[in-house]
């Protein structure tokens, strides 16, 4: 592999207070030089003016589709989104079929992500057997073939035991719980309770359903000291209830998908079921509550809960799936909070790349030595979300057709370049 | 030209509705106009006057009719709904009425045959002829709805009428009011305007000018939300006791659970406007149809 030069780019990493303007020198997979007016022979050099060298993004709750569901996406077009977006690392659901509830399916989804080689997809494994909520999966198994979370996202873990053994032994095994937190019982609806759930008539789910399995959450978190990591939180009160409990100092951490940050419920009534997600867009003070988790860090990071759906599963709100695809929209969406003075732009690396890592136990660094793992974007490049640009084989986002601002221009992984912007 | 459709109230424009109004006066005074074609009724929800009273209105008018009910078509889903609204254009149909047990929610995708769509009720979400229904039968019987304050009563969360008639009622400048149990209460109102809630109704009957009671719809309920009937008529119906104390008329879109929305005895009284929404249901529905269709002749 050729050395790579980049060349007078902003290079951005919070995790050292580095904000500069410099050369950045790779060989050999990883960081060799940092520096001004570096030269180096035989490299291929990247005139990097005028953009914004950071450590590249990880993504701790994406859904890949792979095994069972690859109409929607799979892990090669995910892998293409992932790395067009700026990720070199991401975290699949295990919401397959079969599910990754067992070490076979789980090897299966990282052999095919090394053959597909352009991103690191690590699994999260299934909490319960068939994510049926009744019995608790393998986790020594699951580790051992190389899964770094557990979690059943989509059907949250009712039964309050079964977490309280699952934070027990999935702390014991170093490994990360993630819920995703709705009560079954008062989630039964498709929206959230609010303005358009009154106006169509159509079923709610209130924020009271994520609230109190939050709270559960925080409760069994504080009292085994087993980790939890609450997934796509969207109400204003779930962010006092994980503040107060990170007082306490309980090991919790969270997520925020930007369509939480920047959306809200009357997105349906224009994208229709495009904007159906669980949990589902609120209301301008859980949006205006989300912000201020993520100025005063109680939430930890972005993450982009991509979840494809074909279009014949996106037809009338009340019978459309929900999710939506986010990992070619998740810089610009974050870039947006940044233009809006919320967050600076180390915030938002911090955000999309450090801190999700460091859940993982991962490490992203602009530092001589490290693993060459960077994102180079253009902060102000405008582009827009078509047939031509996305890579999914989805297209289920309310983005869809618009125009986005803050484009990936190339995406390094170990030293190589996985994604160039019209290559 | 593009077929023209009514899906939900909120797509008439205040104009439309005195054009509408007018039309209905007309029909009601013996005018009649001839339009061609046919329609099709596609009633996936059982009724009785909605679709008599369609049917009536569209025969008047000249149209041939043809009924599909539950369980005679293809389709139960959302989605299918789309290729038979294809299917009825292809087979010629100017004309499709529909009841539907889905919310029909985004439904540009729905408009773009050419053939003319009309909303009998579609779920939980509307029944824009029965709001006009509810609107012009208030009409006639005060002479103004500025300020009439209307109180709606029983299950307003799932009730289609409510969406259509409150929001007319609210678009004319009434003031709503809603009383039921809470848990059939929408914890949002404010699609609908200011709206007053009341716990007691014996309350909000001495606020109201007009009160409309709202059917217990038990087919809608997925979970009890009202533990006992019994109970519910008496904390909520329109008893003896209450008919009296009505300042103004009551109204009901029918059907009528006895015992339970109303007492049987009071249904039919001098204060009650049930039958004349009845009687206008066809002359609504002809202006509807006609204002639809009349300049598209087929």
């Amino acid at each position: 592999m050729k050395p790579l030069l980049i060349k007078g780019s902003q290079l951005i990493d919070p995790s050292q207070d580095l904000d500069t303007v410099g050369d950045l020198l790779i060989e050999d997979g990883k960081i060799k030089a940092v520096g001004n007016n570096l030269n180096f022979p035989y490299a291929e050099i990247i005139d990097g003016s005028g953009l914004i060298l950071c450590p590249s993004f990880v993504d701790v709750h994406v859904h890949f589709r792979d095994p069972g569901q690859t109409y929607k996406e799979d892990i090669e077009s995910g892998s293409k989104c992932a790395v067009a977006g700026g990720f070199t690392t991401v975290v699949c659901m295990p919401n397959t079929q079969p599910a990754i509830d067992s070490p076979e399916v789980a090897q299966y989804v990282i052999q095919r992500a090394r053959e597909v080689g352009l991103c690191e997809v690590l699994p999260a494994g299934a909490l319960t057997k068939g994510r049926q909520g009744k019995e608790l999966t393998d986790f020594f198994a699951l580790k051992n073939a190389g899964c770094v979370a557990l979690t059943d996202d989509g059907s949250p873990l009712m039964d309050s035991r079964l977490m309280e053994k699952a934070l027990r032994l999935a702390r014991q095994l170093g490994l990360l719980v993630m819920n995703h937190c709705e009560d079954d019982g008062l989630a039964r609806g498709h929206i959230n309770e609010g303005y358009v759930s009154s106006l169509l008539g159509i079923a709610h789910r209130s924020p009271s359903a994520e609230d109190v399995l939050v709270a559960r959450d925080c409760i069994l978190s504080y009292h085994t000291k087993g980790r939890i990591h609450i997934q796509h939180l969207s109400s204003k009160l779930s962010v006092e209830i994980i503040r107060f409990f990170k007082e306490k100092s309980a090991p919790i951490s969270c997520e925020v998908n930007p369509y939480h940050l920047l959306f809200e419920e009357d997105e349906l009534l224009k994208s229709g079921a495009n904007a159906k997600v669980n949990p589902p867009l609120r209301r301008e003070e859980d949006g205006q509550a989300l912000l201020e988790g993520i100025k005063d860090r109680t939430i930890d990071c972005i993450a982009t809960d991509h979840a494809p759906h074909a279009k014949k599963e996106k037809g009338l709100l009340e019978s459309a799936m929900p999710g939506m695809i986010g990992l070619q929209t998740a810089l610009p969406m974050a870039l947006e909070l940044v233009r809006r003075g919320i967050i600076n732009l180390e915030r938002m690396v911090e955000l999309l790349s450090i801190s999700p890592a460091r859940l993982l136990g991962l490490e992203r660094r602009i530092k001589v030595g490290a693993p060459a793992n960077l994102v180079l974007f253009n902060p102000d490049q405008e582009w827009v979300l078509n047939e031509e640009t996305n890579l999914s084989k989805s297209q289920n986002t309310p983005l869809w057709g618009k125009t986005l601002k803050g484009r990936v221009v190339i995406t390094i992984k170990d030293g190589k370049i996985v994604y160039k912007s019209g290559a | 030209m593009q077929a023209r459709h009514l899906i939900n109230t909120k797509d008439l424009s205040t104009e439309d509705i005195q054009e509408l109004y007018s039309l209905f006066r007309s029909f009601k005074g013996g005018r009649r106009e001839k339009l061609k074609g046919r329609a099709v009724l596609l009633f996936l929800e059982a009724s009785t006057r909605t679709r008599l009273s369609f049917e009536v209105a569209l025969r008047e008018l000249g149209m041939e009719t043809h009924y599909v009910g539950r369980g005679e078509s293809a389709i139960e889903k959302g989605e299918s709904f789309k290729d038979t609204i294809k299917v009825l254009s292809a087979l010629g149909f100017r004309l499709l009425v529909f009841r539907v047990p889905f919310v029909l929610f985004p439904y540009e995708p729905y408009l773009e045959e050419s053939i003319s769509l009309i909303n009998a009720g579609d779920g939980t979400h509307q029944h824009p002829t029965q709001g006009l229904i509810d609107l012009f039968t208030a009409l006639e019987h005060y002479p103004s709805l500025e300020g009439l304050k209307v109180l709606f009563v029983g299950d307003v969360l799932h009730s289609r009428v409510f969406r259509s008639s409150g929001e007319l009622f609210s678009r004319f400048s009434a003031q709503l009011g809603v009383c039921g149990p809470a848990t059939l209460i929408p914890s949002d109102l404010s699609p609908f305007g200011d709206v007053k809630v009341f716990d007691s109704v014996d309350e909000g009957i001495e606020w109201a000018d007009l009160v409309v009671y709202l059917r217990l719809q038990e087919e809608r309920f997925k979970e009890s939300y009202v533990p006992s009937k019994d109970s519910y008529f008496l904390q909520f119906g329109l008893t003896k006791e209450r008919y009296k104390r009505l300042k103004g008329y009551f109204m009901h879109p029918g059907p009528v659970n006895l015992d339970v929305d109303i007492d049987p005895e009071v249904l039919y009284g001098e204060k009650s406007l049930v039958l004349k929404q009845v009687q206008n249901g066809p002359f609504v529905r002809m202006a509807v149809v006609y204002n639809l269709l009349k300049d598209q002749q087929g």
